[in-house]
């Protein structure tokens, strides 16, 4: 395009808000760490951005750029991304003051190398433990704490909210401590209902400090678990595991139910953002449906449908060829268990819980009965509400005409 | 004229989530 048609003046210099560049090889990733907002350039285009944010107006930049590359720049569909990224800044519009990060010095206690101590020691302790005492090994029996099913269910659900808002914090902490944001909401995952913590701005520090506010959320889990037992071990009446120590050990078999799911990657959990941080990719998840409709429509003989895999990122690319099956057998995977035992088993569970509404059964039946049908219902309202507030929040998402994404 | 690629950056979602 000309740029007289632009709607930016091209001999003024642009107002950008602050930006932070983490230099990976052949791209740059540029963005705003106040509201983590970033996106990812070829090397030529951060040092341009870089020579805008410097006070460059767009008309030198060019020119810098044509003298730097050997070739012109469509400088303008740069500025509109810049617009659209929310980089740019109105000229009475005031730069940001970055507020200080909460609970940082928290992170960095909680990683600290006498934590690091800490948490060895209460690993080695438990280990040790439950190989001396086998009564203290994982198994699914350990559920049945009492004999009152509902209470088991209550009280598993009354101790998982907290033990997941620790399994989040240390995400949060862990990305704190290196100078991360975060926030928490509540999210879903095919029928799961899940607690999410967003990091965005993970993308803006080096990969290799990524991992650990990944999987601090997984070692948290197993934090709980070492405490748990050697709390079970601790409490025994007589050598034999006392009331509170089979409720420790309800809660470890539960908490560890919590570890086996995050493998469940094609639900977007911990293990697949660990999977497309190791690949250096950037929405593989995206990618990898992308590539599925692809192939459905190239079946049906619509090429009009088609995504331009030239437009999807080289990484996301290569890894989707063999990623998008793996969505597709987890999927499967996922189906049947509801299909062939979560039916099943629902059905007999509210035979059970219906039967007691009628007849003659006790009121301490009718009241397990009642709780029980509170808790299913509560769920299904919440999922309900998840969904209505998800299709609203996809169609308030704004739209990039210049950035790809 | 050289147009340059910008993609957005993608978003890191850390997340914890049925049972008797």
């Amino acid at each position: 395009m000309d740029v007289t048609d632009s709607r930016f003046d091209q001999h003024r210099p642009l107002a950008l808000h602050s930006l932070v560049y983490l230099d990976e090889g052949e791209e740059v990733t540029v963005g705003r760490e106040d509201v983590d907002s970033y996106a990812i350039l070829p090397r030529d285009g951060a040092a341009l951005v870089r020579r805008l944010a410097a006070g460059m107006t767009p008309a030198q930049a060019g020119t810098w750029y044509s003298t730097e590359y050997g070739e012109k720049v469509d400088i303008d569909d740069v500025l509109e991304c810049l617009d659209e990224l929310g980089f740019l800044r109105a000229a009475e519009e005031a730069a940001v003051v970055t507020k200080p990060l909460r609970w940082q010095r928290l992170g960095g206690a909680v990683f600290s190398p006498a934590a690091w101590l800490l948490y060895a020691v209460v690993f080695g302790w438990a280990i040790i433990a439950t190989v001396l005492r086998p009564d203290l090994v994982p198994h699914p029996r350990n559920i049945f704490f009492t004999d009152y099913y509902t209470l088991i269910d209550v009280v598993l659900f009354a101790v998982a909210i907290p033990l997941v808002l620790i399994h989040e914090a240390f995400h949060a902490l862990a990305g704190r401590r290196i100078g991360v944001r975060s926030t928490l909401t509540v999210g879903r995952r095919l029928y799961f209902i899940v607690l999410e913590t967003s990091l965005d701005g993970l993308v803006a520090v080096p990969r290799r400090k990524r991992y650990l506010p990944i999987l601090a959320g997984m070692f948290a889990d197993l934090l709980g678990v070492a405490i748990l037992t050697v709390a079970a071990d601790l409490t025994r009446d007589n050598g034999a595991l006392s009331f509170t120590g089979k409720l420790c050990l309800a809660i470890v078999f539960a908490a560890l139910m919590r570890v086996v799911w995050q493998f469940f990657f094609y639900l977007r959990t911990d293990v697949y953002v660990l999977i497309s941080t190791v690949l250096g990719c950037v929405d593989l998840h995206t990618t990898a449906k992308r590539a599925l409709a692809n192939r459905w429509h190239e079946l049906r003989g619509r090429p009009d449908r088609l995504s331009d895999p030239d437009r999807w990122h080289p990484a996301d690319r290569k890894a989707a060829r063999w990623y998008s099956w793996l969505i597709v057998a987890g999927y499967t995977v996922s189906v049947s268990t509801v299909l062939f035992t979560g039916i099943p088993i629902a059905y007999q569970t509210f035979a059970g819980v219906f039967g007691h509404f009628s007849g003659d059964a006790s009121v301490t039946h009718r009241l397990d009965s009642i709780v029980f049908l509170l808790l299913f219902l509560g769920e299904v309202a919440v999922f309900g509400w998840l969904i209505v507030r998800d299709r609203r929040d996809r169609r308030r998402e704004r739209r990039f005409d210049h950035v790809i994404s | 004229m050289k147009k340059i690629q910008i993609r957005k950056a993608g978003s890191v979602r850390l997340t914890a989530a049925k049972k008797v």
